[in-house]
């Protein structure tokens, strides 16, 4: 994920009304990009903050990005960067054949809450950086029973755009 | 105490608009019954959505107001969307206004209900569905800012039938959409400046914005200044006067042989609210290939969409070119381009057509020649789509901006007619021609009553050659004169389809009948349909074959 240079990840401040996520969600349809993640949460009960993550060559990013501005329903667009901003996603997965040891392993190497389930089984909630929850997956794949993953969430820090 | 109808039409009331355009249905009943009770706004019947939106579409390009059309819910709203498309892609301030099925009914298939707010959502600037008469008011007080502000557009309010009958005090706490646009710093002005002076062989590409933008005379000014050619786009058709010594007509996929070489031969492009269309440029990589270019485009997602220009400047045209002249008055008198005038007098001469006068049947080009003849600067032409499009754009010289109305983006056969019936309730003292073919004219004829009804004569010039004429172009020239599904056989009679209708009809075989058709037309003021049986297999010329550049254009046959 955090190799690819194409990959963006874009906050929206928007109008909290009926119809925006499909406006939205049109304008990477109608050019044939496909969204990565999304998630929302209302900021108040006249804004709400998507976080979108896709991947798009340079030249094309632009275009979307002065796109989304121009659209009646988008207040601001951000920007964000794995390099500069709080980027995270919650990864949720229950594991099998584990026991306390690795329980205290995930702990401490990833910094997530951990719960044994019986039949030795382990529950798993973690926060974090995208790359660090495919690293996990990535690990743990001969033990992954099920997951969910939330979509990415970006909390920029200075690089307001609009 | 205010009833969503009623607000509707206070909201109509207070933003000027005194004519809507449309076709009733159910889902809209309350709000028609409140138009007769207000009784001053007054609703032009059409015979279909797609031509009511149309004439709204024609009426507020015409007037640079908002144009309003009105539907019922499920096929009155979807019979809109292709008008309300061609009123986006033209950037056309059109508010549509459509009935749905009451909110406890969406979503569950009631009588007339489809989805329209998602179809809208992709041919529109903004759409609304509000759920109750604060969401209306919010809607309505947004839709006009929205649709006229920028780079205008059509916006859609579904208006549910139960939120029309809703009874209440709206309150007026709603996010209110605000919008200022782009200014150029004045660094990129004055490089701007540099660059046009310093150009030995500057041409100026007016777009439609520079109509939008009312900056015709600025536009002419910044021309005369730097002794620049100016060649519009189709939708920039009339931003200087076409008599203009400066105006070198259309360039692009048809455009005028002088206008192509000017473009092409070129050291820089000053393009001005224009985007770039694969139907202006030709083949992008070799659009004007030794020129530098600068965009100049109230919306910023327009620079660098397609073409990289070596400055994009975003902003109102009319303001950046009072600036850019004004800074290169201060700064640098005039420019270089001194000698690049007599070059230009000289490409202006190849434009010069050859016109037939005597040709049996009709000769296209000279029948729309003989037209413009006619045509008056406070008339207005529009046009269907197609090769009568290209004769117009051609062979009709605008006088001004505005006077001449077509169908650029979406290419919309059928646009023609009820666009000149929109344009005719704007100015009722103007006179009104549309330049038609076959094709089109069978697309939308069923809207002439309206024309009649409401006492709009139009004049509907038909080039006639029994055939779907641009496709049989292309077919012959491309597909080895195959023709597939284009013989329109010409078994309608037109002129009389057009008395059926209550119109005006007259067959017209030779230029000599056009003349004396036309006279009689213009005297009697009544909706007239010329019926001009031209010459089968004309085609198009100059043309650039599609996906070329523009150096490869085919002067004849």
């Amino acid at each position: 994920m955090a190799s690819d240079e194409n990959k963006r990840f874009v906050v929206l401040r928007v109008l909290n009304m009926p119809g925006v996520m499909e406006r939205i969600a049109s304008i990477f349809a109608r050019r044939a990009i496909n969204i990565d993640t999304i998630t929302v949460g209302m900021v108040n009960g006249k804004t709400s903050e998507i976080s979108l993550t896709f991947s798009l060559p340079q030249e094309k990013f632009e275009n979307i990005v002065k796109v989304l501005e121009k659209n009646p329903c988008v207040f601001e667009v951000k920007i964000g960067s794995l390099e500069y901003d709080v980027i995270r996603e919650a990864f949720v997965a229950v594991l099998k054949d584990c026991d306390t040891s690795v329980s205290d392993y995930i702990r401490v190497r990833y910094r997530a809450r951990t719960t044994l389930l019986s039949g030795s089984r382990l529950l798993v909630e973690l926060l974090a950086d995208p790359r660090v929850v495919d690293d996990f997956k990535e690990e743990f794949k001969d033990r992954v029973e099920s997951f969910s993953r939330s979509g990415v969430m970006i909390h920029t820090l200075n690089r307001f755009r609009k | 105490m205010v009833s969503g109808s009623r607000l509707l039409v206070e909201k109509l009331r207070e933003n000027g608009v005194k004519t809507i355009f449309g076709v009733p249905g159910g889902a809209v009943l309350p709000f028609l019954d409140e138009l007769y009770k207000a009784g001053d706004i007054e609703f032009i019947l059409a015979r279909h959505e797609q031509g009511a939106a149309h004439m709204a579409d024609g009426y507020a390009r015409a007037t640079g107001r908002i144009g309003v059309v009105v539907a019922t819910s499920g096929p009155g709203a979807t019979n809109l969307a292709t008008g309300i498309a061609n009123a986006y892609l033209d950037s056309s301030p059109v508010l549509s206004i459509a009935g749905q099925v009451a909110t406890p009914l969406i979503g569950y298939d009631g009588f007339q209900e489809a989805n329209v707010f998602s179809m809208m959502i992709g041919l529109t600037k903004m759409n609304f569905l509000p759920r109750d008469l604060n969401e209306l008011n919010s809607a309505l007080e947004n839709a006009f800012k929205i649709a006229l502000s920028g780079r205008p557009g059509p916006v859609h309010i579904d208006v549910p039938r139960d939120v029309q009958l809703m009874e209440g005090e709206p309150d007026d706490d709603f996010y209110i959409y605000s919008y200022t646009p782009p200014s150029p710093s004045d660094e990129e002005i004055l490089t701007v400046s540099k660059m046009l002076v310093e150009a030995e062989r500057p041409v100026i590409i007016a777009g439609g914005g520079v109509i939008i933008s009312g900056a015709s005379s600025e536009l002419i000014a910044l021309a005369e200044l730097l002794n620049a050619p100016v060649a519009t786009t189709l939708m920039g058709k009339g931003s200087i006067p076409e008599d203009h010594p400066l105006s070198l007509g259309m360039v692009g996929m048809h455009g005028k042989l002088g206008a192509i070489k000017a473009v092409q031969e070129s050291d820089l492009i000053l393009a001005v609210g224009m985007r770039f269309s694969d139907r202006t440029t030709g083949k992008l990589s070799g659009f004007a290939p030794g020129a530098r270019k600068i965009h100049v485009d109230i919306d910023r997602s327009e620079i660098g969409k397609l073409l990289k220009p070596d400055l994009g400047v975003a902003g109102d045209a009319k303001q950046v070119l009072i600036r850019i002249r004004e800074t290169i008055l201060r700064l640098f008198k005039k420019g270089k381009a001194a000698t690049w005038g007599e070059r230009v007098k000289q490409l202006k001469k190849e434009s010069e057509f050859l016109y037939d006068y005597d040709a049996v049947p009709v000769d296209p080009s000279t029948a729309v020649r003989v037209l413009n003849d006619y045509v008056k600067a406070e008339d207005f032409v529009t046009t269907e789509v197609g090769q009568c499009q290209m004769y117009a754009s051609l062979h009709f010289t605008a006088k001004r901006p505005r006077q001449f109305i077509s169908s650029g983006g979406l290419g919309t056969m059928g646009f023609g007619l009820p666009a000149a019936i929109g344009v005719k309730a704007a100015f009722p003292e103007s006179r009104v021609f549309d330049i038609a073919g076959d094709g089109s004219f069978f697309m939308t004829c069923n809207q002439l009553p309206v024309s009649v009804d409401y006492n709009l004569p139009i004049i509907v010039l038909v080039l006639n050659n029994y055939f779907l004429g641009m496709v049989r172009q292309w077919q012959e020239l491309f597909y080895g004169r195959r023709y597939m599904a284009v013989d329109l056989k010409g078994r309608a009679d037109i002129a009389r389809v057009s008395e059926g209708f209550g119109a005006k009809g007259f067959k017209v075989t030779r230029i000599s009948e056009l003349k004396n058709a036309l006279e009689t037309a213009l005297k009697q003021d009544e909706t007239t349909v010329l019926d001009v049986i031209v010459a089968r297999e004309d085609n198009v010329f100059p043309m650039v074959p599609p996906a070329a550049p523009l150096d490869r254009v085919i002067v004849r046959r």
